[in-house]
């Protein structure tokens, strides 16, 4: 009976003297530090919270091997384990941060790619109103414009005494000015051609005429490319005596045949 | 006086058999680090966080090792510090992907924008 309480006194100093071996562990200290600095920044603590109280619990492991006595592997293990939680913790919060910057930058990347088709249907809507040139249209922008609606386009006739004098080919200073106002309508209107039309009267020769309304014509097309309207969209013909729009006995009639028209031409899509 | 005796012999014939008694086989510990280090891998943590991930690798390999050694606690341990170590590296590989979106997130909107702006001041 003695012998055995001897024997559990032996024991339990075996058991204190384990417990005092060792006191403290380098690599529980260190954790134990990194764990109080990532505890501390705000945002480790809230992304990586979770993973910071499983970090204190192996600390508090590690504390318990360690006052148990526990071998310094274990301790180290611990230990290990409570620093790679608060690694973790870091990392979620730089992967937090990462992902809140993506959300943002998304958002941003949506918002400018919304104004961008906003602005496009905006300028579609603005060219579609103004594609809508009509003789009207014209006529309220260039006052006393003789202007109609025809299947070929607008069709605008200039009476050739307001462009040239008799059997002239330059353009008289009234008709310059008349001829720039046409050419502001027509520059806004970027998907239609413009076809200008010279006619004569059936006074004179015939080559004559054909001759002279065709240079008219070259001339009238080259003011308006002049004030603007690109080359590339104005062609010229001349037509001489062949196409008459009033008779040619009276001479009423014959001053409506003497006219340069200008063809609007329907926009091509 | 004997029953005192006797139950604090129950007592430390428990702890004995709970500390030296054979361990159960961390079977559990191991498949858990086996399944970290496969979604880690799948992160590409290989590329961002190689050293984390091949040190996880590595603790996993000696894991099964000790545990064909019937070294239970080491293999035990050694599992544990593999997934958090894989767990670590594949935070890692997934925070450099985001970064990754960020930036080109943040080069496709400049270019955007840039291009409505020019477009905007384009002569009409």
């Amino acid at each position: 009976m003695d012998s055995l309480k001897r024997s559990f006194a032996v024991l339990a100093a075996g058991c204190l003297a384990a417990a005092c071996a060792a006191t403290s562990n380098p690599n529980l200290d260190a954790a134990r530090r990194q764990y109080d600095v990532a505890s501390a920044d705000p945002a480790v603590a809230r992304a990586g919270g979770t993973q910071l109280y499983e970090a204190k619990q192996e600390l508090d492991r590690a504390e318990r091997a360690l006052k148990d006595g526990k071998k310094p592997e274990i301790v180290d293990h611990y230990a290990y384990l409570a620093q790679r939680r608060v690694d973790i913790a870091r990392a979620t919060a730089d992967r937090g941060k990462a992902k809140d910057r993506v959300r943002t930058l998304s958002e941003e990347r949506n918002a400018v790619v919304l104004d961008a088709r906003t602005r496009e249907a905006d300028e579609a809507r603005r060219r579609a109103a103004l594609s809508e040139l009509t003789a009207a249209s014209l006529r309220a922008e260039v006052a006393d414009l003789e202007a109609t609606d025809t299947a070929r386009g607008v069709v605008i006739t200039l009476p050739n005494d307001v462009l040239f004098d008799v059997d002239r080919s330059e353009l008289k200073p009234g008709a310059v000015t008349e001829l720039a106002r046409v050419a502001a309508v027509l520059k806004r209107e970027p998907d239609r051609n413009v076809r200008v039309e010279g006619h004569a009267d059936n006074t004179g020769s015939e080559a004559h005429n054909l001759e002279l309304s065709k240079v008219r014509a070259e001339v009238v097309g080259s003011a308006l490319i002049q004030d603007g309207v690109p080359a590339s969209r104005v062609s010229t013909e001349g037509f001489g005596d062949s196409m008459p729009v009033a008779g040619n006995e009276t001479s009423a009639g014959r001053q409506q045949n003497r006219r340069v028209e200008i063809v609007v031409q329907p926009a091509v899509p | 006086m004997k029953r005192h005796i006797s139950v604090l012999a129950g007592l430390v014939a428990g702890a004995c058999l709970a500390a030296c008694g054979t361990p159960r086989e961390p079977v559990r510990q191991i498949g858990h680090a086996e399944v970290a280090v496969q979604s880690a891998r799948e992160e590409h943590a290989g590329e961002t966080a190689g050293a984390d991930l091949a040190m996880a690798s590595d603790k996993l390999d000696r894991a099964k090792a000790a545990l064909r050694q019937k070294q239970y606690d080491r293999a035990e341990r050694l599992a544990e510090e593999a997934s958090a170590d894989a767990e670590l590296a594949r935070v890692k590989a997934e925070s450099d992907s985001a970064q990754k979106d960020a930036k080109k997130l943040q080069t496709t909107t400049r270019e955007l924008r840039d291009e409505a702006e020019r477009g905007a001041s384009m002569p009409q």
